[in-house]
């Protein structure tokens, strides 16, 4: 009877355990998207998908070349722009006064060069396009404006 | 009338303009499309001091450093930094002058590795290489007293720099160049000063670094790359003019979060003569910060330095600086802080190195910081 009872209640922990670890899982991989809103635009970078490591370092300035050999350069949301908070949250993980402030200083530092800040997605498409090695953030709703630059972003 | 305003040759000239019109303005669209290759910045503060509260009070407004920045790119690899400062000089008739603070140029020969050459700050501690003329940045009012004493801020030379490199996010600086008795157009002797940094950024926000510097100072004299501020006139009246070893190592850790803000910076300096021997000269700095909000970050920052008697580059004397106070961040480009301060001589070492005493003294500071 012992036995029987020690073998259900380990089944009940063990079940336990696996809804946990699918809840892991399954949470990982939302939080592997940047955000579902936004979506990542570039121009000759040489990648048509990236991981989100390698996205969240184009995009902070802490890698300044592309594989493909094309300088990087980063296109942000202005403070008029509507994604601008969506940008700073997801990406930088602070205010939108705080990704400001964060490309001051790293440019003050003399350790990269400064990003280019637009107030609407369409400039932003409009950059991306006309630039190689750009990379740009615009709303989802936006998505089929710039189809042909779109970088998927990948676990 | 309506005749010879309509004329087929006027109607030509109007197609033909509006062309040249349509052509024009596509072209200016374009290229206000196109990257921008350079970019001015400026950064400036103002300040009110209230300060020698026990040995006669002074009440006063100051300008401080006004900075002019420029960045240029002149290829992909290849890119320019200037920054021009108009600073307060109680030499100058005018009592300001201007001066060069950095002029550099830099080639990025391969992914995050670069070289730069002109006249740059020394990556020594995390103050001067992350912050060093930018109020804007600092977290409190003013920069640690080895700022003045003991970290030689400037050189004009060659650096070698990687950065973000691997998981670690390491990053490296190895320079060589016009060492403490230079100045930006020449130097007293044949050899130049070599330093080292270390840094690595395990997590986000989190940046620990080591450093070490090596100069031996002609003539004991200090120039223009020396620490700011009293230590040229400090090291002016030195009479000691022989040529004197100079080592630095330092270490420091800075955590910069959305809530919590932490820096500790600590030095050890090593000044050497061949007839007097070797003195150890000690600072150490630490920072305290928490936000409240967006806007608010109360401080608290405790700084010491100690010079050796037996040194003779900047000469004995011991401080400790206890300091309390806010930074109002108004935007990104501009904000407040004040803070009280207590400084005195370092009691704790008066015993060991019979330092002299002296009289606590007490300041209280409101600094305004913009860039933009």
């Amino acid at each position: 009877m012992n036995l029987k009872y020690s073998w259900r209640m380990g089944f009940r922990k063990l079940k336990i355990i696996a809804v946990f670890l699918f809840m892991l899982v399954a949470g990982k991989s939302v939080f592997a998207q940047l955000s579902p809103d936004l979506v990542v635009i570039g121009n000759e970078t040489g990648n048509n998908s990236l991981s989100k490591k390698q996205t969240l370092l184009y995009a902070k300035g802490e890698s300044n070349f592309w594989a493909n050999g094309k300088k990087v350069v980063v296109a942000l949301p202005s403070q008029k722009s509507e994604l601008a908070p969506t940008v700073a949250t997801t990406i930088y993980k602070t205010t939108v006064n705080g990704m400001q402030k964060y490309w001051l200083s790293l440019v003050f530092q003399g350790r990269t060069d400064p990003p280019f800040f637009f107030a609407t997605d369409e400039e932003t498409i409009r950059f991306v396009q006309n630039n190689k090695g750009a990379i740009g953030f615009i709303h989802a709703k936006n998505k089929s404006k710039a189809a042909d630059l779109v970088i998927e972003v990948k676990e | 009338m309506a005749q010879r305003l309509y004329s087929p040759s006027r109607l030509r000239y109007f197609k033909k303009l509006c062309i040249v019109l349509f052509f024009f303005t596509t072209c200016c669209l374009k290229a206000q499309e196109e990257r921008k290759k350079t970019q001015i910045n400026f950064f400036g503060h103002l300040e009110y001091d209230f300060d020698k509260l026990s040995t006669g009070s002074n009440s006063y407004f100051s300008i401080g450093e006004q900075d002019f920045f420029i960045t240029s790119k002149l290829t992909d690899r290849i890119s320019f930094l200037g920054e021009n400062v108009i600073r307060y000089d109680g030499k100058s008739p005018s009592f300001f002058i201007p001066s060069i603070e950095r002029a550099q140029l830099k080639f990025d020969y391969y992914k995050n590795h670069s070289l730069i050459v002109g006249k740059m700050h020394t990556p020594i501690n995390h103050w001067n290489d992350v912050y060093h003329h930018g109020r804007l940045f600092f977290p409190t009012v003013d920069r640690p007293l080895a700022f003045s004493y003991l970290v030689p801020v400037h050189t004009l030379g060659i650096r070698l720099q990687g950065q973000n490199l691997g998981k670690l996010r390491f990053g490296y600086d190895i320079v060589t160049g016009n060492g403490i008795s230079s100045t930006d157009f020449s130097d007293v002797g044949l050899n130049n000063s070599v330093m080292a940094a270390v840094h690595f950024k395990p997590i986000d926000n989190l940046r620990i670094g080591a450093s070490y510097y090596y100069d031996y100072i002609q003539g004991n004299y200090s120039g223009v790359h020396s620490g700011h501020s009293s230590s040229i006139h400090q090291v002016a009246l030195a009479k000691y003019k022989g040529n004197v070893n100079f080592e630095l190592f330092s270490f420091s850790a800075a955590y910069f979060s959305d809530k919590l803000e932490f820096l500790n910076e600590s030095c050890i300096n090593k000044t050497g003569t061949d007839t007097l021997g070797i003195a150890v000269n000690m600072s150490s700095y630490t920072y305290l910060g928490y936000k409240i909000n967006d806007k608010y970050t109360p401080f608290i920052s405790y700084d010491f330095i100690d010079i050796s008697n037996k040194d003779v580059h900047v000469g004995h004397f011991s401080r400790n600086k206890i300091i309390l106070g806010c930074r109002y961040d108004v935007t990104h480009m501009l904000n407040v802080k004040l803070h009280v301060a207590k400084i005195s001589p370092n009691h704790a070492l008066i015993s060991s190195h019979n330092h002299n005493s002296g009289p606590d003294s007490y300041e209280f500071k409101i600094q305004l910081a913009y860039g933009f």
